[in-house]
């Protein structure tokens, strides 16, 4: 029993931090060893092991509290993420304009809502800024805000795979209809930003920038709540356009601070505040407008709390989405212990 | 730093200043060494110990250093000592708690429990 008792508390020190694992493993087998056996010869071997396993939750919770306050305070999980560091102003507001302009095109969108060459165009404008950001930030070598640039259009390219031209005309050319050009025109800028670079050097550089800095691909992950809290689709409040613009706001102010941020995992915080802003923005807009009688629909029996339920199911949800890419340094370190 | 800044002392980290106080011991013998100054009040599981180790060790309380008794194991053993900080925030707490055990007796006094 007594080497039972050895073995698995071996392999239960495995559970502590791993810097107190390096430090104390070693003195804590021995001190229990030597424990556990002299209790027996004192027939007292049981309370003593009830005794480490109802300390063990309390002191391992104590443990990792300052071992994520130390990681907290030191600005990363990984001392040696060169890729962390703050962005200038610049480059910040760079990351933050595409919030910004999506957030503009749709105010605009919803002004010409009756119109639809005028709302063709505004989209079209702000997929050319995108597609033009991209570019450059690829030229560039992808620095941090291209990447909000590169979901942005993607997210776009998808959104209008099947969005028709309806026969505008520009410049004498009639558009056919039913053609994706949101995947075209990002393949043509692809196809220039390689012969312009001529070498494949910023496609990896675009993933050595998230494995080494896995917040990039939260901040990837970020334009997909953006989208959908800014878009207010069927929604004709009286305020719309005040909601839409604290929307934009909560998450043109996000990704800004986000960027100036070197702490990894103040800046997914960062996230997740611009992203409950916004959201708790669309809950007193739909919660200010009847939807129901506006589209002559019966009224909805949801009560107050299923609603309060279904937004914090929501906000849950994307919070894992955003802290989901944190599991890269994991990957890294234990690809890094394969290799040792 | 003052050593009153680190007051009051929880009961486990009081006694294992304590235990340390006459010179240095290994992690066993501090275990061993709380359970006798508590008689079997306070019983450390390793955790605890080694989390307050830990604590005292970042905290400058104690050093540690290897360990000067006999060893029977070829594994080497490390023993832990006072630092002079240590030693002044451990005076500080038993003067502590002096004045707080002198204050009962006048107030059973008052009292006439």
């Amino acid at each position: 029993m007594v080497q039972s008792a050895i073995g698995i508390y071996r392999r239960l020190l495995r559970l502590y931090p791993e810097t107190f694992q390096r430090e104390f493993s070693g003195e804590m087998q021995a001190t229990f060893t030597r424990a556990i056996a002299e209790r027996q010869s004192r027939g007292k071997q049981a309370g003593f092991l009830l005794r480490e396993c109802v300390d063990l939750p309390g002191v391992l919770l104590q443990l990792y509290w300052k071992h994520w306050l130390a990681w907290f305070e030191r600005g990363s999980m990984n001392p040696m993420n060169e890729y962390s560091s703050p962005s200038s102003r610049r480059m910040a507001l760079m990351g933050a304009l595409p919030f910004l302009a999506y957030g503009m095109a749709s105010m605009l969108g919803k002004l010409t809502f009756d119109r639809l060459h005028p709302a063709i165009y505004i989209w079209m404008g702000l997929y050319g800024f995108i597609l033009i950001g991209l570019l450059i930030g690829w030229v560039k070598g992808f620095p941090c805000w291209v990447y909000a640039y590169l979901s942005w259009a993607l997210v776009l390219a998808w959104y209008w795979s099947n969005f028709s031209m309806q026969g505008l005309k520009i410049m004498g050319y009639t558009f056919p209809f039913y053609v994706p050009w949101g995947w075209l025109a990002l393949d043509g800028m692809i196809l220039i930003a390689l012969a312009w670079t001529r070498s494949l050097r910023p496609v990896k550089q675009f993933f050595v920038g998230i494995w080494n800095d896995w917040t990039r691909l939260s901040f990837i992950l970020f334009v997909f709540p953006a989208w959908l809290a800014c878009m207010y689709d069927e929604n004709h409040s009286p305020y719309l356009l005040l909601f839409m613009l604290g929307s934009t706001l909560a998450f043109t102010i996000g990704a800004y601070i986000f960027a100036r941020l070197a702490n990894s995992l103040l800046r997914i915080l960062c996230l997740l505040t611009g992203t409950l802003v916004a959201l708790g923005i669309n809950w007193i807009c739909d919660s200010t407008w009847d939807f129901a009688t506006y589209y002559h629909l019966p009224p909805s029996n949801e009560p107050w709390y299923m609603a309060i339920f279904r937004w914090s199911i929501a906000l849950a949800f994307i919070a894992l989405f955003l802290l989901g890419p944190a599991l890269l340094p994991l990957i890294r370190k234990s690809i890094g212990r394969l290799k040792a | 730093m003052t050593p009153t800044r680190s007051l009051p002392l929880t009961e486990p980290t009081f006694l294992i200043l304590l235990s340390l106080s006459p010179g240095p011991k290994h992690g066993y013998a501090i275990m061993k060494a709380v359970e006798n100054l508590s008689e079997g009040q306070v019983l450390l599981s390793t955790g605890t110990l080694y989390g307050a180790l830990k604590r005292l060790l970042d905290e400058d309380l104690i050093q540690r250093m290897a360990d000067p008794l006999p060893n029977p194991t070829i594994r080497e053993r490390k023993a832990y000592i006072l630092t002079e900080h240590g030693r002044r925030v451990l005076n500080a707490e038993a003067a502590r708690m002096r004045k707080l055990v002198a204050l009962v007796p006048l107030r059973v006094g008052e009292s006439n429990l």
